[in-house]
């Protein structure tokens, strides 16, 4: 459960610095160039440390989990950002 | 592409919604088949017994002297009763068993299997249902395909858009779009698998596969027996399926089918990915092992794959989660894509009779299939448990209250009142939702302490239903 958590988390923060990059957020959100820097890299780096540790007990089962978890945690996160940037402009 | 995807996606959507409604349902077809047999408990840990399977064997030999098939599901971790089980057409039932022998006095319900049935033949039979299923799961991958096509450029960007907020035609869009591209692979992998699994219902087989067939089966070397007027006698089955578990290298075996000579004993395919059943077989007559059939062909596996993948029997409590709402996100996607097809032509075309049925259609598919679902659980717990072939009265509350749905929703759209229409559908879904729980209280006794988890789980998910048709009901004060 621990691994499942942690890749929910993982992919939570994925969407987030993939939605920080947007350029549609430009008069919402301040972006730094040392803020879109760690966000690239989280953006790359996060889904496939996702994979890894879902590949951790059984590969076959694991890839059904990371997509499973991913898609899931893209629409939470997606529901999450429409109501937080509501709340911002 | 936008046409291909708009009105392909419109006439095969009306269906589509519908089996992937009840395909979602089905993930959970054995624990709605607990819900709806309240009286078998799911306490005891699945243990086979001599006594319990004596008398399954003799329940079994009463129902082939009438002429039916029957067969053993043995007890496993999700569903720990024996059960003796008879095919009706459209579902598997029969009684189920306690460690004893003794016969459970549950009310007689078709439970998940209804949608399970439904979703694979929309409950009209295997040829007819099966080669329409499977042709609109072909139909299904070629709008996807086009939906692709027409918002790649938006695809990464928007990844995780959604504008609730927005106006009514960019939000329906965005719920479209969300669900569909985050649940792309889920949509793609599912509608495949399916496909496949029913291809043999469109496309004819291929010579070689004949030729095939007929060269590599064992069976061409054996003897054929006779088929016997009568069945010989059951032997013990307890030894056989601990036989079985020894031949096959496994901890469990699934369930047992029998023929006039031979006992097929399957192993459990829980654990893995593969729906591949190898099988030790046994002689009827005098139960002495014959031979075990391995499924381990190139063309077996990847059957068993594709079988494994769509009907996610997998133990992981937390994948078949996953399944379920990745099921109701698809559904939601298609119904968010039906409903935006008629908010971008109500201006234009809403004159139109074929606009005015396709949104009744669209009604009676959304709000109706739902409405018919909770009926149908409501029906469970309000017929009374003894009612003799109880599953009829059950299927048809389904049916009459969907055509009930149905014919309201065509009469509101004909007459040019569409809103008026959703909203007294949604307001009934609240009131069939919130009316569940408080039936399932008044009516049943639960045993908490053990199975508060299934009990709880269908309340919060006729709650979420609720709210979500109530959220409706006041968006719909709004024009649309």
């Amino acid at each position: 459960m621990i691994i499942w958590c942690s890749v929910f988390i993982l992919w939570c923060a994925t969407f987030f610095a993939h939605d920080h990059l947007q350029t549609h957020n430009a008069n919402i959100i301040q972006k730094t160039k040392y803020s879109s820097f760690w966000a690239q890299i989280l953006r790359g780096l996060l889904p496939l440390l996702a994979l890894v540790l879902s590949f951790y007990k059984d590969p076959g089962k694991g890839i059904l989990f990371w997509l499973g978890l991913g898609s899931c945690t893209g629409l939470s996160v997606g529901i999450a950002l429409a109501y937080r940037k509501r709340r911002l402009s | 592409m936008g046409w291909l995807h708009s009105w392909l996606g419109l006439l095969a959507g009306l269906v589509l919604t519908c089996i992937f409604a009840t395909g979602t349902l089905s993930v959970f077809d054995t624990e709605i088949t607990h819900w709806m047999q309240p009286e078998i408990p799911l306490t005891a840990p699945p243990t086979l017994t001599a006594p319990a399977l004596t008398h399954a064997a003799t329940l079994l030999q009463n129902d082939e002297a009438k002429g039916t098939f029957p067969f053993l599901l043995l007890p496993s971790r999700r569903d720990p009763v024996l059960r003796v089980l008879n095919y009706n057409g459209h579902a598997f039932i029969g009684p189920a068993l306690a460690a004893d022998g003794h016969i459970f006095p549950a009310r007689q319900t078709a439970g998940g299997q209804f949608f399970f049935n439904f979703h694979f033949t929309l409950y009209s039979g295997v040829f007819v249902g099966s080669t329409l299923v499977c042709l609109l799961g072909l139909l299904l991958l070629v709008v996807a395909g086009a939906g692709i096509a027409i918002h790649i450029k938006a695809l990464w960007p928007n990844l995780v858009v959604v504008r609730p907020f927005a106006a009514k035609p960019r939000a329906w869009l965005d719920a479209h779009l969300l669900t569909g591209v985050l649940f792309f692979p889920f949509l793609i992998m599912i509608t495949y698998t399916g496909t496949v699994i029913l291809a043999r219902a469109i496309f004819p087989t291929h010579p070689f596969v004949q030729h095939h067939i007929a060269t590599s089966l064992p069976q061409k070397s054996r003897p054929r027996v006779a088929p016997s007027a009568k069945p010989s006698p059951i032997p013990p089955l307890l030894p056989l399926v601990e036989q079985a578990k020894t031949l096959l290298h496994t901890s469990d075996c699934r369930f047992i089918l029998f023929s006039s000579t031979e006992i097929q004993i399957f192993e459990n395919d829980e654990d893995t990915l593969f729906a591949n059943k190898s099988t030790a077989i046994f002689s009827r007559a005098d139960g002495h092992f014959l031979r075990v059939e391995e499924k381990n062909s190139a063309s077996a596996q990847a059957r068993g794959l594709m079988q494994g993948l769509h009907f996610a029997r997998f133990s992981s409590f937390l994948l078949r989660w996953l399944y379920f709402a990745s099921g109701l996100a698809c559904t939601t996607m298609m119904a968010a894509g039906l409903v935006l097809f008629f908010i971008k032509r109500r201006k234009h075309s809403s004159r139109h009779i074929a606009f005015r049925l396709g949104e009744g259609l669209t009604m009676s598919t959304i709000t109706g299939l739902t409405a018919a679902t909770l009926s149908y659980f409501l029906a469970n717990r309000l017929l009374p448990s003894t009612l003799p072939a109880r599953t009829g009265p059950e299927t048809a509350t389904f049916f009459m209250v969907w055509a009930f749905f149905s014919v309201h929703a065509l009469l509101y759209s004909l007459l040019h009142r569409p809103i008026n229409g959703w909203r007294i559908q949604c307001l009934a879904v609240v009131i069939l939702s919130l009316s569940l729980p408080c039936i399932d209280l008044f009516t049943i006794t639960h045993d908490w302490l053990n199975n508060y988890g299934l009990y709880c789980s269908v309340y919060a998910l006729a709650f979420l239903c609720a709210t979500i048709a109530f959220i409706a009901h006041q968006k719909l004060k709004e024009k649309i």
